[in-house]
């Protein structure tokens, strides 16, 4: 049963700061994952502050330099019909094609998807493959964060009681890029993942040679970890089958799962292995 | 007790009404405006059973307050029949798509909201707009095959 | 077979209850309000296992808004269930509580937000009590006593035809084979719930998601104390069944006290959670098959033994299990059959009537191993079958009668729909890393209810039609649709006997008040049992109508024929006169309205024996064979069912197009779901995964291509020769699976589901035997 509440409907981004001040204030934004947990009773708030109405955050901008920013919220039904993010950012796209439902994505936003803090969200490789950055605002000002530094356990992140996630913006794409992003499950829709896998790949002009790499993974640990280590190993290489296993082992090293109902942590280690083969595998055909 | 005021079109008519803060607009639909036609087979989101068709887009009802509704169109089952049967609630009854019946408003709903944005939608684009759409019944093939009879791919 | 023998019989007709389901004006449990009434919840036990020591309501009884609470001092104690010898389950429980979700209380509120407050101000004094969770530990010495029984075991069985000694004795190769079946939810898409309305003379009506709404009603009035005759049961339109509502609920049972108490009009609905937490289950179990098979690959010998977890009260246990037992015997000639079964208490959520009622666990076993068979005999697993398959007319070694068989011809069909031949003998290569793979299963299951519960010979259905003045029918039918499409199945019966058109036909069913009795939806029975009494009771009508005919047209009754809604002589059809004017004269004439009464007792089958278990307890079985193909990664376990090929003998498709939607229905849903993803994870007796996310349905998305075929063998027996179908669409799904599986990638998986990360650990465990 729902708990009673206050409900406010803001029409600016001050009138989402000035709510977010009081005590006991949440945001709604799709509400895909808030009323699930007022319904059980995980949360109560006294206040949710609806931000659907306030301009700017829906949006999808192509800035002058070549980054693009999305409003925090943006549907994942939003990013499937942006032909900007389809062709820029693909690696998103795929990320919210396996998300959830229809009747979710319609509704769900990214920036709830971030939020929410689930280790297992499939917005989140994604963009930490893309390198983005989040805004971060205040009454008193805003701050940037590079998405990785976001997180800091199941369902917890840094963000302050008094700020709010407003943009999230990814940097311009290099051309000649790869990527990949594949979500194990049990099955094809209303699925979360056992384990998913974030891939991109930039070019150098050097055919076939890697300049940079990200690897982003999901599920794997308390929270979606990007493994740097195995990065390193394929930065200004050429993708050999060699490497492919000595970077799905240090994958493999670098995560930490737990056994839950979805699946134990024996298996997700076999399956962070077994996908980073995959996506550089696909990578390595691709070129 | 929080209460507001909500104007808001159900099925092409305008309406107000005074509402609880804490209730869904399944809630509203269904105890409130006695519209029963759409269902609670999970109330989390996950069945599809309560699936409207808000502002165009289909969502589980279950997941949207009824004062979030305020200032939307919605239509659900009840007005998907106007002078006589969508060809959806047609094809739906002539080729078998109906067993219990109790997750086929949710199916016409995503199945209309996938064609008034498509009208020839492949077997895959089906299968994804009606894939947040459980039915224990196991009327999926035939579910899909109604749906695909009426487009010309 | 003459498609145009019959007017309406074998054809496609749309359901007649569709419009109203796709207009959404179908109106289930949940949809029906009451002026006046009242939201019930019920209080659940957070315990397995523990003494109740007080229940104080003072706090809640006096709450604004709350207008009953219940205890079980509300209530006479009595126990019920399906089969009373057994019976220990109680609406509300008074000493203990034996699982997580057992009921110990319920209010009755204005609103739904009022009860569920009401709820956490019941104080329960529990003493917490040791708890067991496994059938094994709970038959040990020392293991906690959930009832009195000594170590927990609740029934045991054992039963032997032929020798069995000698059998082993004299084939030439003996498996040996355990296989284990998990608990799975129904997760019908409506939750349960009842509606109850009690009126100032004490009588109740009851709005039920029931799939025995008569035999509901003698429950009702035997746990509450109330007369039959005040109680009326409605089997409201239902968003699933599948055997779950086979039988009282409590929440049935509760929802009355709820409305007897407060004199108003109660509905309680459970939430998706409390579905999952406190439903009944498919019976978990474990099963050893011992079989002695004879080189030329003649089933010789065979022991079946099965340990079923019966969870904390007793429901259907001990026929599902008794019912699985036997099913080996009865699909395949062996001479030499032992079976022997346990029924054992523990503290988990209990079992209950679940689509198959033990045939997709025995089959998964059985065919699983008929083709380990196979394989060791190198044979097709189409020629292990089609050598030890029963045959039509025959008894097996246990009594059972078959009557008309069609499991051959299934084989075969099915081998040709799936081009099964040029596809076995396929193999993807070793080294790649998706394998394809196809197998098959077959199956038998009863097509007519059977004689198993409730009496010594109780297995009937009963119908009335009356015949209305201008030509159209009401039929009355004690029968319940649950949304497989009996009532459409029933109005095409009786409009073909009467010779009308199927919108002349009315259909009520499942009211206890107005429609005769019938014992319900289960053992895939309506079509066949209520299909007869429905057809008796329309030729009891017919005859009176041909007396009257017989006079205006100067006829001998016997030579009259209705057909087209026209009455005429067989040998002159000139000489005809309207249906409605032949009934007209009846009524306004004669004085005398037509009414035609049809009870169809079973008169062919029997209860098995209590000492031997000899007897054939159905009068129709259904057969079927399934063919799966599969695609298994070997590197995640993945496995994707490509194509699903079905042959089922239904006797004689009343309905061809409901036939089918019951096979892909059975297979797409509950087949695949049950070989595949499905399980409740119990741990320490609470289920974890209670919601759709974490209990893994199939989906749209998952979906495989499908072909079906009908095989018709038109039984001697059954209505136009129809047999049941609802059950047999799932039983054999799981096995074909996993034997495509083993096909595939040379592994058996005898446990289910066959989840990615269990395949994945097979092969492995293979790949590492292999190696060493």
């Amino acid at each position: 049963m729902i708990m009673d509440f206050e409900y406010f409907r803001a029409k600016s981004l001050q009138e989402v700061l000035l709510m977010k001040g009081k005590s006991r204030s949440e945001i709604l934004a799709g509400g895909t994952d808030l009323l699930v947990r007022m319904k059980t009773g995980e949360t109560n708030p006294k206040i949710l502050i609806d931000i659907k109405k306030v301009p700017d955050l829906n949006r999808i901008i192509l800035n002058p330099d070549g980054s693009i920013s999305i409003g925090a919220s943006v549907t994942f039904s939003d990013i499937l019909e942006s032909d900007l993010l389809k062709q820029e950012c693909p690696i998103l796209y795929k990320g919210a094609q396996v998300m959830g439902t229809t009747q979710i994505r319609n509704r769900a936003t990214i920036g709830g998807n971030i939020c929410h803090g689930s280790p297992a969200a499939d917005s989140v490789p994604p963009l930490m493959c893309l390198g983005a950055q989040l805004l971060l605002i205040n009454r008193n000002g805003e701050r940037w964060l590079p998405i990785e530094n976001f997180h800091e356990g199941p369902r917890k992140t840094c963000l302050k009681p008094e700020e709010f996630l407003c943009e999230i913006k990814i940097p311009p794409i290099q051309p000649r890029s790869f990527c990949a992003y594949l979500k194990h499950g049990v099955r094809k829709s209303l699925e979360i993942a056992i384990v998913s896998i974030g891939l991109l790949v930039f070019f150098s002009d050097e055919e076939g040679v890697i300049d940079n790499i990200r690897i982003s993974l999901g599920s794997v640990s308390h929270i979606p970890v990007r493994s740097k280590e195995a990065e390193d190993i394929l930065k200004g290489k050429k993708i050999t089958k060699d490497l492919i296993e000595k970077t799905a082992l240090t994958v493999q090293k670098s995560i930490n799962p737990i056994s839950d109902l979805r699946g134990s942590a024996e298996y997700r280690y076999e399956m962070a292995y077994m996908l980073t083969k995959r996506v550089l595998q696909e990578c390595c055909n691709h070129v | 007790m929080y209460k507001k005021l909500i104007k808001l079109q159900v099925n092409s008519e305008k309406m107000e009404c005074t509402v609880r803060n804490n209730i869904t607009l399944l809630d509203l639909l269904r105890d409130v405006l006695d519209l029963t036609g759409t269902k609670k087979g999970c109330d989390t989101g996950e069945c599809g059973a309560c699936t409207v068709i808000l502002d165009g887009k289909a969502v589980n009802a279950c997941l949207i307050l009824a004062v979030d509704a305020d200032g939307s169109e919605v239509q659900t089952i009840e007005g998907v029949r106007k002078m006589s049967l969508h060809p959806l609630q047609i094809s739906f009854i002539e080729r078998g798509a109906i067993q219990c019946g109790f997750c086929t408003p949710g199916m016409i709903m995503s199945a209309k909201a996938l064609l008034d944005r498509n009208p020839n939608p492949t077997s895959e684009e089906i299968k994804t707009a009606l894939a947040g759409n459980l039915c224990r019944c196991g009327a999926y093939n035939k579910i899909l095959y109604s749906i695909k009879c009426l487009t010309s791919k | 077979m003459g498609t145009d023998e019959y007017a309406i019989i074998g054809k496609n007709i749309p359901r007649i209850d569709g419009l109203i389901k796709a207009t959404g004006m179908a109106k289930y449990v949940s949809d029906i309000k009451l002026p006046g009434m009242l939201h019930g919840k019920i209080l659940r036990s957070p315990l397995a296992h523990a003494k109740i020591l007080n229940i104080d309501t003072t706090m809640v009884e006096s709450m604004p808004g709350i207008k009953a609470v219940v205890t079980a001092k509300d209530t006479f104690n009595r126990t019920f269930a399906i089969n009373m010898r057994l019976a220990n389950n109680l609406l509300l429980q008074n000493e203990k509580v034996r699982y997580v979700g057992d009921q110990v209380a319920a209010v009755a509120a204005v609103d739904e937000e009022s009860a569920l407050e009401a709820l956490s101000l019941i104080k329960v004094d529990y003493e917490e009590l040791p708890a067991v969770f496994d059938p094994f530990q709970a038959m040990e010495p020392g293991a906690p006593k959930i009832h009195r029984e000594e170590n927990n075991i609740a029934w045991y069985i054992s039963r032997a035809f032929g020798d069995i000694e000698k059998g082993f004795d004299e084939s030439d190769i003996i498996l040996e084979d355990e296989f284990h079946s998990p608990p799975v939810a129904h997760c019908c898409l409506e939750p349960r719930g009842c509606v109850a309305s009690v009126d100032i003379s004490g009588r109740l009506t009851v709005w039920a998601t029931t799939q025995t709404p008569h035999p509901l009603r003698e429950e009702l009035s035997d746990v509450l104390g109330i007369p039959m005759a005040k109680v009326r049961v409605i089997q409201q339109l239902m968003g699933g069944g599948f055997g779950s509502r086979m039988g009282m609920d409590p929440i049935d049972g509760i929802t009355c006290l709820l409305a007897l108490k407060s004199g108003k009009p109660v509905r309680v609905v459970n939430s998706r959670d409390e579905e999952f937490l406190s439903s009944r289950i498919r019976y978990p179990m474990w099963i050893w098959l011992k079989t002695g098979i004879k080189r030329s690959g003649r089933l010789h010998a065979s022991h079946v033994r099965i340990i079923t977890d019966n969870g904390a009260y007793h429901m259907e246990g001990d026929t599902v299990t008794g019912s699985a037992m036997s099913k080996f015997g009865e699909l395949y000639v062996i001479p030499n059959v032992n079976m022997e079964a346990k029924l054992v208490y523990t503290n988990n959520v209990y079992g209950g009537a679940f689509r198959g009622y033990g045939s997709p666990q025995i089959f998964f076993a059985v065919e699983s191993q008929m083709d380990k068979i196979a394989e060791t005999l190198n044979m097709d697993p189409a020629e292990i079958r089609l050598l030890n398959a029963v045959k039509p007319n025959s008894i097996t070694a246990s009594g059972v009668q078959i009557g008309s068989c069609g499991i051959r011809d299934c084989i075969h069909r099915v081998m040709e729909l799936s081009s099964w031949k040029e596809k076995r003998s396929q193999k993807s290569g070793p080294q790649s890393s998706v394998r394809r793979g196809i197998g098959m299963a077959s199956m038998i299951h009863v097509g007519a209810g059977a004689k198993s519960f409730w009496g010594e010979n109780c297995n009937y259905s009963a119908a009335t039609v009356k015949l209305n003045s201008d030509g159209t029918a009401d039929v009355f039918t004690g029968s319940a649709e649950l949304g497989q499409g009996s009532n459409t199945v029933l109005a095409m019966i009786a409009a073909e006997e009467l010779g009308l058109k199927i919108e002349d036909i009315n259909i009520t069913n499942g009211d206890t008040l107005i429609t005769p009795s019938c014992r319900g939806a289960w053992g895939s029975r309506q079509t066949f049992t209520a299909g007869l009494a429905v057809k008796l009771a329309c030729q009891d009508a017919k005859r009176q109508l041909f007396e009257v005919a017989s006079a205006l047209l100067e006829a001998n009754p016997t030579d009259l024929v209705a057909q087209g809604r026209i009455v005429f002589v067989k040998k002159n059809p000139s000489k005809s006169i309207p249906f409605a004017k032949a009934i007209s004269e009846s009524y306004f004439n004669m004085g005398s309205p037509i009414i035609g009464k049809g009870i169809n007792d079973d008169p062919w089958s029997t209860r098995r024996d209590p000492k031997t278990g000899y007897g054939s307890y159905a009068s129709a079985f259904a057969f079927a064979t399934q063919v799966a193909e599969v695609e298994v990664d070997m590197e995640t376990g993945s496995v994707t069912v490509l194509n699903m090929y079905c042959a089922h003998d239904v006797g004689k498709a009343i309905n061809p197009l409901l036939v089918e939607c019951q096979i892909e229905g059975g297979v797409l849903s509950m087949g695949i779901g049950y070989g595949l993803t499905e399980k409740l994870i119990i741990e320490k007796g609470e289920v974890k995964n209670r919601n759709f996310s974490d209990y893994k349905l199939q989906t749209m998305a998952d979906i495989c291509n499908i072909k079906t075929v009908i095989v018709e063998t038109i039984d001697s027996r059954g209505p136009f020769g129809a047999k049941g179908v609802g059950e047999p669409a799932m039983i054999p799904t799981a096995a074909a699976i996993a034997n495509a599986i083993h096909n595939a990638i040379g592994v058996w998986i005898h446990d289910l589901p066959m989840n990615p990360e269990k395949v994945l650990r097979a092969i492995k465990k293979a790949q590492d035997k292999q190696s060493t």
